[in-house]
Parts: C-alpha cells; structure tokens; sequence
C-alpha cells in the first residue's frame, strides 16, 4: 500500500497540492469575494486597480469592469489626492504592514463616504502588489460627529447649568434657557412655559415673531406642552398635523414639536418646547438633551422659588418681629403659610393647658373648631405636637388619627412649634392631594414654626412683660386707692382685687388677733355661699401657728407656704387623708372647693393650699392671705408669688393701720368720755365748791362771829369774876346787915353772872372747833347718864329702850350734851308732863338714837329755823343748844334730824356712824386760833 | 393749923385781884397780889407762900410757864391755877406741870374756897409727914446706928 501510496502519493501530493492551490485559491477567490470589506487590489507602482470584490463595487458604486483597470485614483475625491496617486495610497505604500488611514471615497453618483484602509503590499508572481480593505465608516463617521455635537452642547449645557445658578428672577433663567435652547442646542424655536397654580403659562420664545400669550389649564387637553406636563415625560410629535392637542402659538407651517418637562423629583415646574418646520425634526439626542437643560432649569427655578421663599420667610420673619399680640403672630404666620408657601389649607394649633386648640385657620370654615386633649388619639397634630417632630401624611386615608377639617383633604403635614424642648404649638397644611408635601415643604415649614415659636416666645415675654408692668400698675393704683380710702375692709378688699389681677380667682384675707383666731374676713373672687362655707370651716388659731411653725418650714416659698396636694404628708397631715387613698379619688374638707375643671390645671390641684401671713414691721401677725385657683392653672413659683409679696405688707400695715386707728379712736373716745367725765366732775367739784364756797363764806362769817363771840366772852369773864367776887363779899358782910330785897338783889347780882357765863360758854363752845375724845361706849350708858344730868319732873314717864349693843366710839361727853340738849328739850315741850322716849338701834353702818317726846310740838316756822343759832324760843337761852348740838353730831360724821306734829309730839332722830370718818361740817370750820385771841385781847 | 396761910395772887386784872384780896383776907388768909410773872417769881423768891392762884394768861408769860418756874423754885407751894379757858389739855398740862387745883372764872367762890382750904390741909399734911418721915428717918437710922454699934463691939473680942 504504502509504495503504492508513495507513488499515488507523490502523485497524488503534487495533483493533491495543486488541488490544494486550486482549493485554497477558490477558498480565497470565494472570501475574496463575500467579504464584507470592500477590497480592492492594486498595482503598487501603477496605482491601476486590478481587483476588487462585490463589496467594493458596491462602496463605490461601480461595477467591477468600470474599477478594474482604472487607476486607484478614481476612488476618491480629488482633494484627497495629491498628485497621481491619493494621499493615503502612497502613505500606505511607505508603510509595510497593517496601517489604518482613514480617507473618503467617491462613488459613481459622486457621494462621499468615509473609509478606513487597510493595506498591505505584498508581492505576487513578480509584480508588486497593494491590497487594501476599505471599510465604510461613514456611518461612523457620522455617529462620531453627532456624539461631538453632543457633547459640545452637553458641555454647553452643563456651562449653562452653572450660569443658571446663578440667575435670580424667573425671566432670567428662561432667558438662559432659551440661550442655550437656541444658541447651543440649535433649537431655532424655543419657547419656556412655567407651571403656574392650575395652569401652564408661556413665559418666554425665541424664534416666533410673535407669539399668543398662552396659558393653557393643565388638565386640559390643548398643548402638546400640557400633555408633557401632565404625563412628567417627554412628548415628541415628529407630525403635528396629526396630533389634536396641538395647539398654534406663535408660527405657522410648525411640522414637529417637542415638548419637554422641566420636573424636580415628580414635580413639574413648567415644560421647555421646541418646534420645527421640518417633520421629525427631533430625535432621542434632541431630547435627551433637552431634558438635561429642563433638568437644570428645573433646579434652577426650584432654587429660585425656593431662595424666594426663604426671602419671603425672611420678611415674614422681620413682620413677625413687629407682631405685638398672639394673634397678630397667628394672622403673620398663616398668611406666610398661605400665600408665601402657597399652603392653601393651612391652621396653627396652640397647647393650652392639656389641650391642643385651633387658634387660627386659612381656607377652613370660619366657625371651624378643635380642641383635642394632647395625650389622647385623634390628630395627626396631636401627634406632631407630642412627638415634637414634624408629622407627614401622605395619604390621610390609611392614617387612623386623622381627624377632619375639611372634606377632599388626602395628605397633610403637621410641623410643631418648639422653643427648646418645650412645644407651644402646631403648624398644620393640608392638601387635596395625595402627597402633596414633599421635604422641601417641611422644611421651609420647619423655618416658620422656628420663627413662629421664636415670635411667640417674644409675645408671650411681651405680654408677660405687659401684663407685670400693669400689675405693677394695678399695684400703684391700688396703692393710691389704698390711700383714699379710709375704710379698712375697702382698703383689703382692694389688695384683695389686685392680686386677683395677678392671676388668682380667690383670694381671701383674714384678720387674725394675737392667739391667730380670725376675727374677720375679707374675700375677693368669692361666691357668699362660699365664704359662708368658709366662715364655718375655718381652722382654730392654734392650727394655723403650727401652719406658720417649724413642722411646714420646707413648704416656704419665699414669704408664702404652698401646701401641694401632691406630697403625701400634706394629704395626711393636713387634710387627714390617708396616705394609702388614691390621689384622684380622696378629697378632703378642708378648706373650700375649688372651680377649677381638671382640664385648666397644669401643675396646679384644687386641694394645693397657698397662703402667707400678714405681718406688721415688728413681726407680729395680724392676719393670714390666702390665694387658689390660678388663672393659668399652674403652681406658684417664686417669681410668680415675689410681687405679690408687696401685698404682703401693704395688707399688714393697712390692718395695723386700722387697729391703731380704732385703739385711737377708743383712745379718743375714752378721752372724751374722760373729759366729759372731768367736765362733770369739775361742774360737781364748782358747785360742791361753790356750795363750800358759801358755806366757807358762812362759816368764816360764823367763825368771826364766833371770835368776836369768843373774845368778847373771854374778856367778859374777868369782869364777870370780879362782880361775883364782889357779889359774895358783899353777901357775906351784909347779910346781917341790909334787908331781904338787898339780900335778894345781891342773889340777882350772883344768878345773872351765873347766866352770863352759861351764854358766855354757849357762844364760845359754839364758835370753838370741835376736838372729838374718843372712847368706846354703847348706847345704853350714853343715853343713861345723859338722862341723869338732865332734870325730869316726875310728870314725865321715861322709856328707855337703848340697847348695850353695838359698841361706839364717841366723844362720850360732847354726845351727852348733845342729848342733854335734846332731852332738856323734850321735857321742857311737856310742861303738863307726857312720855319721853328713848330707843337705839343699827342701822346699816350706823348706830341710831330716836328721842321722841309726847309734847307741844314743833311749827314749821320754828322747824325751818331749828338748826340756825341764836334761834330761840325760849324765854331764857341764847338758843346755842341744838346748834352745837347739830355740830356735835356732826362732828361725830352724824347726822340729826327731827319730826314733829303740832301737839302731837316731836321725834328727835341722830344718826352716828360706827365707825368714825370725822368729816363734813368740821373741816369747813374755820379754828379760832387761840393765840389770835391772845393778841386780840392785848390790844 | 399753926400758922396763918400766905397766899399769893398772879392776875393781871387789878378788879380780880382785889376781889381775891379781900375775900380771901376775909377768910383770914395773908394775901399778896402781883399782876405780871416776873413780879410773881420775885416775890416768890423772897418769901415762903403756901398757896398761888395763878391766872393762866399773863402779860409777860404764860401761866403754865410760870408754873414750871414756880416748881422749881418752890416745890412745896401749892399751887392752883385759874383760867377763862376750860379745856382739857389745858387741865392736863396744867397738872403736869405742876399745878395743884384748877378753878374756872368765873367761879363759885364758895368752891373756891373750898379748893384752896383742901390744898392747904394737903399742903400740912405733906409737911407732916415729910416731918414724921424726917423723924422717923432719923429714928431708924439711930436704930441702925445702935444695932451697929453693938453689933461692933460684939464682934471685937
């Protein structure tokens, strides 16, 4: 086989090689000819095409027999020949291998095509041959270009993104727009429409000669820009003529347009329109271009508003700075929201106490109203306002608190009004729809709620401000009130006004004597059945000194105690609830209900006590203030009870004032009444002076009478002595001598000496003061031995019923003249005879003697002068008797009277002190002194 | 009574004192009649009187007074004292002083008399018994003197 072979072999290779050849030279011939390459071969030196394949017939659009034989030349555009031969020809010829040169061909019909050659020179049966591959590259050549193009204006484009950033108004950013639109897109008609509430609003064009001004309503159907607005895409018509919607602006013969939407995010600010007179005139590149400048616009005009809007919070800000009232903050506030923020719904909540209020609202019903508890569930405020952070809510229907304000409302966004930690309030928009709020939004709402919360701080430090200096005010004018009035319950319930004026409903002040028992009231703020009430629970002094004591010490507020219902020693001890009660459900008695509803209490409970005592400058309590039930619900602080400590004191010195000038006025009154009292006395004093006056007057007139008396009697008894020496002498010698008439007349001589020093006696004992010797005796015996010196007939029947008792001290033997005197009388008054009668008896302090006789009697003539001396109605006497009789007894501090009937009798009554004062009668008496006489007499 | 009383009047009445005078010059007394003190304290140094009547108001000096001075220069006379001014505290002083008897003018004469004829017996009576004291003074004494004496020897052996 194999020799065979060798043989069939080496014949078979040479007739295989050849097959081979011819094999491989079809191959080729077939490649050569499919390919897709246009190749042409050529001689190198002649530059005469010998060959060339399908596809290169076809790039040149010539058949084979018009190229082969032809000079290479032929294939290209003359200026891209140079010489004999093209550019790229001989370039490739001085290059050996693989070169890439890129030229243009020209085909029969004379267009232009961009190539890339590929050459090679290689040799073939002697001849020198070039083989080049002509790729057509026009396509790519073209794609090139327009990428450059592109480029060049997304660079353009960019340039302006960053010019556009710059802008400040609307028009000038349309204006650049519409620059880049035209000058670098090569828009030739372009035109800018904005966005503008429910419409859309041509702002400005380039290109038309004149344009309609166009506002087209976004949810209608004309516009091909509306339909971009609505659809947020881009909408190219390549045929107008067959698009409805189109709408003529500003040109005719208008064939295409493109629309494209100038968006944030999904919102759609407005829509850049491009049209052309050629149909189709725009393709992806147009758009994709012109969505990149809607993109920059729309940052810049978002910017813009965005920069407006922060300029406009800005005002509003410096607007707020002007508000002087809350509500001035709450209409600033929502007309920012409004028309600033173009918030269409939109409401300010305010905390008040443990409620969220509606204080003011735009473009709700006016008589809208809510008041939602904070700690309860309804309100998407609520729970802004609990959370303290911005509440967004997107689609109100899958929200389980939304509570409505208005029908049609799909989402809302609450933002809260915060100073620090603390939340005053709520900042509520809504929308009808679904999301209508993006970031943006919150934010720019954020900024007013901060300005808003700053601003209501600033009010609210204002007002609070305000409301002190009126206090401050109030507290003048009371004061001066204070001041006018003089009645002190008036004065008090003014105070008592005015620190109601400080934010407390009730305020009771109670005046409080030493033990702190209260001894009036003074209420402000109160019903009477409440002070009624109060007046009947009020606690003991010793209570309220324990409230003022040690055990309370740490409830001080400053001046004031607050006894807050919360502290379990106070329910305990003070208002006798057990520590174990639940808070809500004990209540206790004392004191007097509050009116306070649990919704107006903060921090403040109806059973906190709060009261403060009123001292004087030295320190002693004269009453007690009491305040409860705040206006603003909260408990006292310092700074809220530190002016009021000025009431303190002025209540204090107004109820010191008012016992001091009650004690003056007892003072006064006393002092009248003791004037009155002297005035009287000082009359009584007058008469009974003027009385001793006259009596003085009389008895000076008696007593120098007496002195005369006694003068003249003591000078008469030396004469006296001497007739009646002489008398006896004459007596003893004569008596035998001379006859009895002689005898009888010398008997006359002795009896009337006799007579004369018994007158003599009388008239000095009369006028001689009256020196009592005092013994003790008793009645019997006085009685007794004053009837022994007295001489009774026989005719006369004597009862003597004095008593031995009681025992006096008298001047034994002045009182037995004295009722000798008297009993001398009373049987003198019986000449017939009759019963004389003696009795004594006590009465009271006194010892009474009665002396009554059964005879003549005594006329009231006689009876008016009885007392008077030198009175007489007897024959004999000087009538001295009852006078010194009546002096006697007086000295004694006595009295004598008497009684008588004419023919009946005469009673005589002495009445004598038992114990002995010795006044009356005797210190008038003027003493005859002794030694005037003496001197007298001598002269 | 052995000898016959001299009396002395103190008056500054010259009637009182002649009255006094006679009377008493009746009664068969020896009288002498001064009307000032200071002739009363004279005379009464002089001579022995047994019996004054002294006026209780002098010229020259009150009668009590003098009666201070009377006593002591003449204890023994008696003296009564006359007055026109009856009081006690007069009487009382009057007695302390010294004065005997007391006799109000005007006064009975008869109990005047009697007065001063008791205080003349009083007056006797004193000097006999200050007399008998004396002897019998001098009595006792002997005695004793003698009892001594024997009592001396006795004890002188």
């Amino acid at each position: 086989m194999f020799e065979m072979r060798k043989n069939e072999v080496y014949n078979n290779k040479e007739q295989r090689m050849e097959e081979a050849i011819r094999a491989s030279e079809e191959k080729y011939r077939k490649q050569f000819e499919v390919a897709m390459d246009a190749i042409f071969t050529a001689d190198a030196e002649t530059g005469i095409i010998i060959d060339c394949n399908r596809a290169a017939s076809e790039l040149v659009g010539r058949e084979k027999s018009e190229l082969v034989g032809r000079h290479q030349r032929i294939l290209h555009p003359p200026e891209k020949t140079e010489g004999e031969f093209s550019r790229t020809f001989k370039q490739h010829l001085k290059e050996k291998e693989g070169q890439v040169l890129e030229t243009q061909v020209i085909t029969k019909k004379g267009e232009i095509k961009d190539v890339a050659i590929k050459a090679n020179v290689f040799e073939l049966e002697g001849k020198k041959l070039i083989q080049g591959i002509f790729r057509d590259i026009t396509e790519r050549k073209r794609m090139e270009k327009e990428r450059k193009l592109f480029e060049k204006r997304l660079s353009a484009l960019n340039k302006h993104g960053q010019s556009l950033n710059m802008a400040d108004d609307i028009d000038k950013v349309s204006t650049l727009t519409l620059d880049v639109m035209e000058k670098t897109l090569g828009f030739e008609f372009a035109d800018v429409f904005l966005v503008e509430g429910k419409t859309l609003r041509l702002v400005a064009h380039r290109g038309f000669s004149k344009m309609l001004a166009l506002k087209l309503p976004l949810d209608g159907r004309r516009g091909i820009v509306v339909k971009a607005a609505r659809l947020r895409k881009p909408v190219s018509i390549p045929d107008i003529r067959k698009e409805r919607a189109y709408v003529e602006a500003g040109a005719e013969g208008m064939l295409s347009e493109l629309a494209v939407p100038v968006k944030i995010k999904d919102k759609v600010l407005g829509v850049l329109n491009v049209e052309s007179k050629r149909l189709e005139a725009f393709d992806e590149k147009d758009r994709e271009l012109l969505e990149t400048l809607a993109s920059h616009t729309a940052i810049a005009i978002s910017n813009l508003k965005r920069r407006e809007k922060l300029s406009t919070l800005n005002i509003y800000g410096r607007n707020l700075n002007r508000a002087e009232s809350l509500e001035d903050v709450y209409k600033v506030t929502l007309k920012a929201m409004e028309k600033t923020l173009g918030f269409e719904y939109a409401s300010i909540m305010m905390v008040q106490g443990k409620m969220l209020r509606l204080v003011s609202q735009r473009g709700y019903s006016n008589n809208l109203s809510l008041n939602l508890p904070l700690f309860g569930e309804k309100g998407v405020t609520v729970k802004a306002a609990r959370t303290g952070k911005p509440i967004f809510v997107p689609d109100i229907r899958k929200e389980k608190t939304y509570v409505l304000g208005k029908p049609k409302m799909l989402s809302e966004l609450a933002v809260p009004i915060k100073v620090e930690k603390e939340v005053l309030g709520v900042l509520n928009v809504e929308s009808k729809k679904i999301a209508g709020f993006d970031e943006e939004d919150r934010e720019l709402l954020e900024i007013l709620a901060s300005h808003a919360a700053i601003a209501i701080g600033d009010t609210r430090r204002h007002t609070q401000l305000r409301k002190l200096s009126n206090r401050l005010a109030n507290l003048m004018e009371s004061s001066t009130e204070i001041m006018r009035i003089k009645d002190t319950h008036q004065r008090l319930k003014v105070i008592a006004k005015a620190i109601r004026k400080f934010g407390w409903r009730r305020v009771v002040i109670s005046l409080r004597d030493e033990d702190l028992e209260g001894t009036d009231l003074v209420t402000a703020g109160l019903t009477k059945e409440e002070t009624k009430l109060l007046l009947e629970r009020k606690a003991p002094g010793h209570v309220w000194r324990e409230r003022l004591g040690p055990k309370f010490e740490r409830f001080k507020k400053g001046e004031f105690w607050y006894l807050p219902w919360s502290d379990p020693w106070i329910r305990e001890y003070v208002h006798g609830v057990p520590r174990e009660a639940p808070l809500d459900e004990a209540t206790t008695y004392a004191g007097v209900p509050s009116r306070l509803s649990t919704e107006e209490m903060v921090d403040w409970h109806p059973q906190d006590m709060l009261y403060a005592p009123l001292r004087t400058p030295v320190g002693r309590v004269v009453g007690i203030l009491s305040m409860d039930d705040p206006v603003d619900g909260r408990k006292p602080t310092s700074e809220s009870l530190t002016p009021l400590e000025l009431f303190l004191h002025q209540a204090a010195i107004v109820i010191e004032n008012a016992q001091l000038i009650e004690s003056l006025s007892k003072a006064r009154k006393q002092l009248e009444a003791h004037a009155e009292k002297l005035e009287q006395k000082v009359k009584e004093r007058t008469r009974e002076l003027k009385k001793s006056q006259e009596q003085l007057l009389k008895a000076q007139r008696l007593a120098v009478i007496g002195e005369l008396a006694g003068m003249v009697g003591h000078d008469l008894r030396n004469p006296l002595t001497s007739i009646n020496g002489a008398a006896y002498y004459l007596k003893k010698r004569l008596s035998s001598k001379i006859d009895g008439k002689a005898k009888e007349m010398l008997d006359l001589i002795e009896k009337n000496i006799v007579y004369s020093n018994k007158i003599i006696n009388d008239l000095l004992d009369y006028s001689r003061e009256i020196k009592l010797d005092l013994t003790e005796s008793n009645p019997k015996s006085i009685v007794k031995e004053s009837l022994s010196l007295v001489e009774i007939p026989k005719s006369v029947h004597v009862i003597d019923l004095t008593e031995n008792k009681p025992k006096i001290k008298v001047d034994t033997a002045k009182i037995k003249r004295a009722f000798v005197n008297i009993l001398k009388n009373a049987v003198e008054a019986m000449p017939k005879g009759g019963t004389l009668a003696a009795k004594s008896r006590k009465s009271d302090g006194n010892l009474e003697f009665v002396f009554s006789d059964t005879g003549v009697g005594i006329s009231k003539k006689t009876m008016d002068k009885l007392w008077t001396p030198l009175f007489t109605t007897k024959a004999k006497g000087m009538g001295f008797g009852l006078a010194i009789c009546k002096r006697i007894i007086e000295a004694h501090g006595g009295s004598i009277s008497v009684k008588s009937a004419r023919g009946k009798g005469t009673t005589f009554n002495v009445t004598i002190p038992i114990k002995q004062k010795l006044e009356g009668g005797e210190k008038i008496w003027v003493k005859p002194l002794e030694s005037l006489l003496l001197t007298t007499m001598k002269t | 009574m052995g000898e016959t009383a001299r009396i002395l009047v103190v008056d500054d009445d010259e009637n009182i004192r002649k009255v006094l005078t006679t009377i008493l010059e009746d009664e068969g007394y020896i009288i002498e009649s001064v009307g000032t003190a200071k002739k009363a304290i004279a005379k009464t140094g002089k001579k022995f009187y047994n019996l004054a009547l002294i006026d209780i108001r002098l010229p020259d000096m009150e009668g009590i007074e003098l009666l201070t001075r009377m006593k002591d220069t003449t204890p023994k006379m008696r003296k009564i004292i006359i007055t026109g001014y009856p009081t006690l505290q007069n009487a009382v002083e009057a007695v302390n002083r010294g004065a005997d008897a007391y006799i109000i003018k005007p006064f009975d004469v008869k109990k005047a008399l009697r007065t001063i004829e008791e205080e003349l017996i009083k007056q006797e009576e004193e000097k006999r018994y200050s007399q008998d004291k004396v002897a019998e003074f001098i009595e006792t004494r002997v005695n004793e003197l003698e009892v001594e004496k024997k009592l001396t020897r006795k004890s002188k052996p």
